[in-house]
């Protein structure tokens, strides 16, 4: 006999009312709509350690960048009935068509649940149902319909028939994939029924429920033409750790899994799911130090069922909820609800697979160098996680480097957060971690490469070299690479560089890649860098950088006068660290240059100004000359104020101990026009707001109460200063 | 009926109100006239199974009014919050009047507010000849209301001041109302709750304190979303002014109103409705209750003055009045506005003209 089980995909009514009909009909044998190739895997599902939700990974062996994935969730039927056949010990089949055929045919799936269709009715007839009968939250009918009837199985009979009627029978109407999907499916029926058992379940969405039943009518030699020769690629298939976020990420078939954690709920307590949605509202807003208090609770609740009423719902679903947590728990302020809104709807659940669970070579050694580097506990959840890490402790050395390595993988597990500083002798990183699931995708992606991590590395770098065509992109692969200890490749990244000729692209480029290349010098021969090379090059940026940036900043915009400040400012204070007179001769004249090229944006000439008066190579009478002329009547209001923003960035010492500049500047402010002042104020304010606050307060006393500013000078106690200054002295001869 | 200026919810859609009673077949709370869905049928309008139209009374989303609705059927008190002209008090007169039958129990919030306009009030000459009875009592519209199980609005009840406002913490949580000198107290019946309106423009007036405001379920009453929904809520309302609208000018008058919608939300949200180009923000809110007197005040001078006819001429005085609040910078907006959008409208010409002759 031959029973159909039609579920909703991932609907936790659905999934309790399989679980009890599984036990009470107590079939022999289960087939369950799912790749062919996924039944393999089946048996690990219930290993210890595994922590839902996980999913079921397929890619095409020789190429894993293509590569489907199903998800599985406590509240998914399919899961239950593995978990059916894995504690009753039957046999337990996927009969769907395999990926194999399937990764032929479209090459870039992205989503297997995406191949089916875009027609609402074949994706989720159900839900569409329940949609049609008011109910926006699709689970809450099936809970109201058929939650009553507990444990029978009478239900997917009900759901047969209904889908009977919904769908036309006729094998001709049946479109594309799923003519040949549900042939192959057919054909798995009718093998287990010649194989004699007694009680088949089959669990498969209910949409294919009345095709599936036709297995006796529809003859075999029918549904062989259907498949028979179609091509396939070789294809494996491995169980990876899932989250909830992703689940509700996944697009085409998300009808149910907007609110994982809402669904989970609903699986494991469907009588108090709608206070206990209530409650974990009330303690996130309260780790938020949002006032939530249990009175209000017992409110929201009472507003969800009285709107559930008014809108002709028997009980409330995810809207009515949404719309009391709102008005009451959060007093209208949608800022609130949005600051809980993805902890709610996700619980940043992340699910776990045990590493005794099979995986590929590569998989099994980075999950070695996570153990291995203590940073296993990292993959707990999906929060964003800081750590620092000190370069001199030689564990924390072999996580950066491990870090720097996925970069070059494109494994996006850990982001490098730009020290604050220009220190770049620090021993400091900050890295920030994210850990997904599409990380195991790319990890089991970048298997493609090799076995091992480094060797993965290996041939995905040589292969970047090859293609790479831009000096600037080599230049930081440089940095990396060095970063990522990958010794092998630093000659021909250098060499390469210096073939794609450093001079072809325009200035600022040259500066970025010189700033690269600087830093790269200190790290001297322990990292195998060819010294003459390096120097080679830098020498010849330099010359092209000194020669190219007058004409360059002619005429340059805001934005762009901006952009190309900061890389000045960079490129200035490397310099400075190599320690050349003659480099740093060049770049002054350079700079100069640039200083009286009137053209030229005023933000740049401010801030050139700034450094080369800074460095002393410019008088202080200089400086003030240029000051009153930049600053002349005529000159238009924005540019003076963006100069001076190029002038007096940095930290406010220059005002606080140059009274003449100070002066000048208040005269300038004090005698604008109220409406000119209002004009000018965005860019001042920018300007001074990079200022800490005690430069602020100290700049605002020197301005506003002048005559204190006298006071402020230390009155020396002369008696005790006969004491103290011999030791002084002594301290520092 | 008298002929009133302005007559209350309840008479005026006196029709409505019975055919929906009439037609009601949901469970009605207890002290309810209506069941909650006719109540958000009546707002939201429908027609009714024996094809009585019911005409919408607010236009926007079907969501608020539903939160509103229900949150009346539970014991929290209901508070509309939202700038001025968001149709907070048309709305909370509304459903007084589809819940009770009465929108009249009302207090206007004031600075100058008592305890007492919100509890009970004594007649002082029976007081003083015969002590404290309840003949001498004269109840508030609070009190009023808890006796009967009706419905009582508060209007700016931000304007209230704080300790004023605290009385009514009692009256929300335990429904009683204690008058002490007579040893009585007033319990309140079903049927009976508060819905309050208060603007979140003059912030900071007098602050709800926290153990008040969560006594009240918050509505936030939003400006509307779309430039046709804004014209229809304009185009609706005007039907209440005195002076009818000749019926052959009537296109006429949608297409100004369009005009006027535009400029208005054009202005409020800094960008124009194609998204092409920034303009500055007025000092003014700007909102669909505005757009509606300028237009009201436009047709009323070409009645009396010129042909009936909506059109520039008459609009562009009421428009500049509503935009200009502030004499120096405001006017600088709306000249600057002048120039770079309308200027460039070609169908706006008249327009243009027409605020070009007043400089």
């Amino acid at each position: 006999m031959v029973k159909f089980f039609g579920i909703r995909h991932h609907g936790p009514g659905s999934a309790n009312s399989l679980k009890n009909a599984l036990s009470t009909w107590k079939p022999d044998c289960i087939l369950v709509e799912a790749p062919e190739e996924m039944e393999q895997i089946f048996k690990f599902f219930s290993f210890p350690g595994v922590t839902l939700p996980i999913a079921g990974l397929l890619y095409a062996k020789n190429d894993p960048t293509k590569a489907a994935y199903l998800p599985f969730a406590v509240f998914s039927p399919e899961y239950q009935a593995i978990v059916h056949s894995q504690q009753f010990q039957i046999p337990i089949r996927a009969i769907d068509l395999p990926m194999a055929y399937q990764f032929v045919q479209e090459p870039t799936l992205p989503n297997f649940n995406l191949s089916v269709s875009t027609n609402d009715w074949e994706i989720d007839p159900l839900g569409k149902i329940a949609e049609l009968a008011g109910y926006q939250d699709r689970e809450r009918w099936w809970e109201v319909n058929f939650e009553e009837e507990e444990g029978s199985i009478a239900i997917f009979d009900t759901i047969s028939n209904l889908m009977g009627a919904l769908r036309p029978r006729d094998i001709q109407e049946v479109n594309g994939l799923n003519i040949w999907r549900e042939a192959w499916m057919r054909k798995q029926i009718r093998k287990a029924v010649k194989e004699e058992f007694e009680k088949i379940a089959v669990v498969c969405g209910a949409w294919h429920v009345p095709l599936l039943q036709e297995y006796e009518n529809i003859k075999e030699k029918e549904d062989n033409a259907i498949v028979k020769g179609r091509k396939k690629e070789a294809c494996a298939a491995c169980l990876i750790p899932w989250s909830y976020e992703q689940m509700t990420l996944s697009q085409g078939y998300a009808s149910g899994v907007h609110a994982p954690f809402w669904y989970e709920s609903l699986y494991f307590h469907p009588k108090q799911a709608v206070v206990r949605w209530m409650v974990k509202a009330a303690r996130l807003l309260r780790k938020k130090n949002l006032d939530a208090s249990s009175a209000e609770v017992i409110e929201s609740v009472a507003l969800a069922n009285a709107l559930a009423g008014l809108r002709n719902l028997k009980i409330p679903g995810l809207k009515e909820l949404e719309d009391a947590a709102l008005t009451v728990l959060c007093q209208g302020k949608k800022e609130q609800l949005n600051a809980i809104y993805k902890n709610l709807l996700t619980n940043n659940r992340v699910g776990k697979i045990p590493n005794a669970a099979p995986q590929i070579p590569i998989q099994k050694d980075f999950l070695k160098i996570v153990k291995s580097l203590r940073l296993s506990a990292y993959m707990e959840n999906d929060q964003v996680v800081r750590k620092e890490l000190d370069l001199r402790k030689p564990n924390q050395l072999q996580t950066s480097i491990f870090f720097h390595r996925l970069l070059l993988l494109e494994v996006d597990w850990g982001k490098k957060l730009m020290n604050k500083t220009f220190a770049q002798g620090s021993f400091n990183e900050r890295w920030s971690l994210r850990w997904q699931p599409r990380i195991v995708i790319q990890i089991i992606q970048a298997g493609r490469w090799g076995k091992t991590i480094a060797e993965a590395l290996l041939n995905k770098v040589n292969h970047k070299i090859a293609s790479a065509k831009e000096s600037v992109q080599i230049a930081k692969m440089l940095d990396l690479v060095i970063k990522a200890d990958l010794k092998e490749v630093v000659q021909p990244l250098l060499k390469k560089l210096q073939q794609t000729g450093v001079g072809q692209r325009d200035t600022e480029s040259q500066m970025q890649v010189l700033n690269e290349l600087i830093p790269l010098r200190r790290y001297g021969d322990v990292r195998n860098v060819d010294q003459k090379v390096l120097d080679w090059l830098i020498d010849d940026l330099i010359t092209r950088i000194c020669l190219g940036i007058k004409p360059f900043v002619f005429l340059m915009n805001e934005e762009q006068s901006e952009q190309f400040f900061s890389a000045i400012q960079v490129t200035h204070h490397l310099i400075g660290f190599l320690e050349h007179s003659a480099h740093q001769a060049k770049w002054m004249n350079a700079l100069q240059s640039v200083l009286d090229q009137k053209e030229s944006a005023p933000k740049i000439r401010g801030g050139i100004l700034r450094i080369l008066h800074d460095k002393g190579t410019i008088s202080q009478e200089r400086t003030e000359k240029y000051f009153v002329l930049e600053l002349s009547p005529i000159v238009e209001l924005e540019n003076i104020a963006l100069w001076l923003e190029g002038f007096l960035f940095g930290s406010a010492g220059l005002l606080l101990y140059q009274p003449t500049l100070l002066a000048l500047l208040d005269n300038w402010i004090t005698g604008l026009e109220e409406s000119r002042f209002m004009e000018v104020l965005p860019i001042l304010r920018r300007t001074f707001s990079k200022y800490s606050g005690n430069e602020k307060r100290r700049l605002l006393r020197r301005v506003i109460f002048q005559e204190k500013d006298e006071e402020e000078e230390i009155k020396w106690d002369e008696k005790r200063l006969k004491i103290a200054l011999p030791h002084i002295q002594s301290w520092f001869s | 009926m008298k002929k009133v200026i302005r007559p209350h919810a309840e008479d005026k859609y006196e029709k409505e109100l019975h055919a929906l009673k009439k037609n009601d077949q949901g469970e009605k709370p207890l002290g309810w006239e209506l069941s909650p869905q006719s109540v958000v049928d009546y707002i939201i309008g429908t027609e009714l199974p024996d094809g009585t139209p019911i005409e919408p009374k607010y236009i926007g989303h079907r969501r608020s009014i539903e939160i509103a609705v229900a949150t009346l059927a539970t014991d929290r008190a209901l508070l509309l919050l939202g700038v001025p002209g968001t149709a907070k008090t048309w709305l909370a007169e509304n459903l007084a009047a589809a819940i009770s039958g009465h929108s009249s129990l009302l207090i206007q919030g004031t600075a100058g507010l008592g305890e007492e306009a919100l509890r009970y009030n004594w007649n002082y000459a029976r007081l003083i000849a015969e002590g404290p009875t309840e003949k001498a009592l004269v109840p508030s519209p609070v009190m009023v209301g808890m006796q009967k199980g009706k419905m009582v609005r508060v209007e700016e009840l931000t304007r209230i001041p704080s300790d004023v406002q605290d009385a009514l913490i009692t009256i929300l949580s335990e429904k009683v109302l204690p008058i002490p000198e007579l040893n009585q107290e007033i319990a309140a019946i079903p049927g009976f709750n508060i819905i309050a309106t208060a603007n979140d423009r003059d912030r900071g007036v007098n602050e709800l304190s926290s153990a008040l405001r969560r006594r009240f379920n918050t509505l936030i009453m939003p400006l509307p979303d779309k430039l046709e929904e804004e014209v229809k809520i304009v185009f609706s309302k005007i039907a209440d002014n005195p002076i009818p609208l000749k019926t052959a000018a009537e296109q006429d008058t949608l297409r100004e109103i369009e005009r006027l919608v535009t400029i208005f939300r054009e202005l409020r949200n800094g960008i124009t409705e194609d998204g092409a180009l920034k303009v500055k923000t007025p000092s003014g809110t700007l909102s669909a209750a505005e757009a509606i007197s300028v237009v009201n005040n436009g047709l009323t001078r070409s009645h009396f003055f010129g042909d009936g006819r909506l059109s520039a001429k008459y609009l562009i005085d009421s428009i500049e009045g509503a935009v200009v609040q502030d004499r120096v910078q405001d006017q600088l907006i709306w000249k600057e506005y002048l120039e770079t959008v309308v200027k460039e409208r070609a169908e706006w010409k008249d327009l243009y003209e027409a605020a070009l002759k007043k400089y």
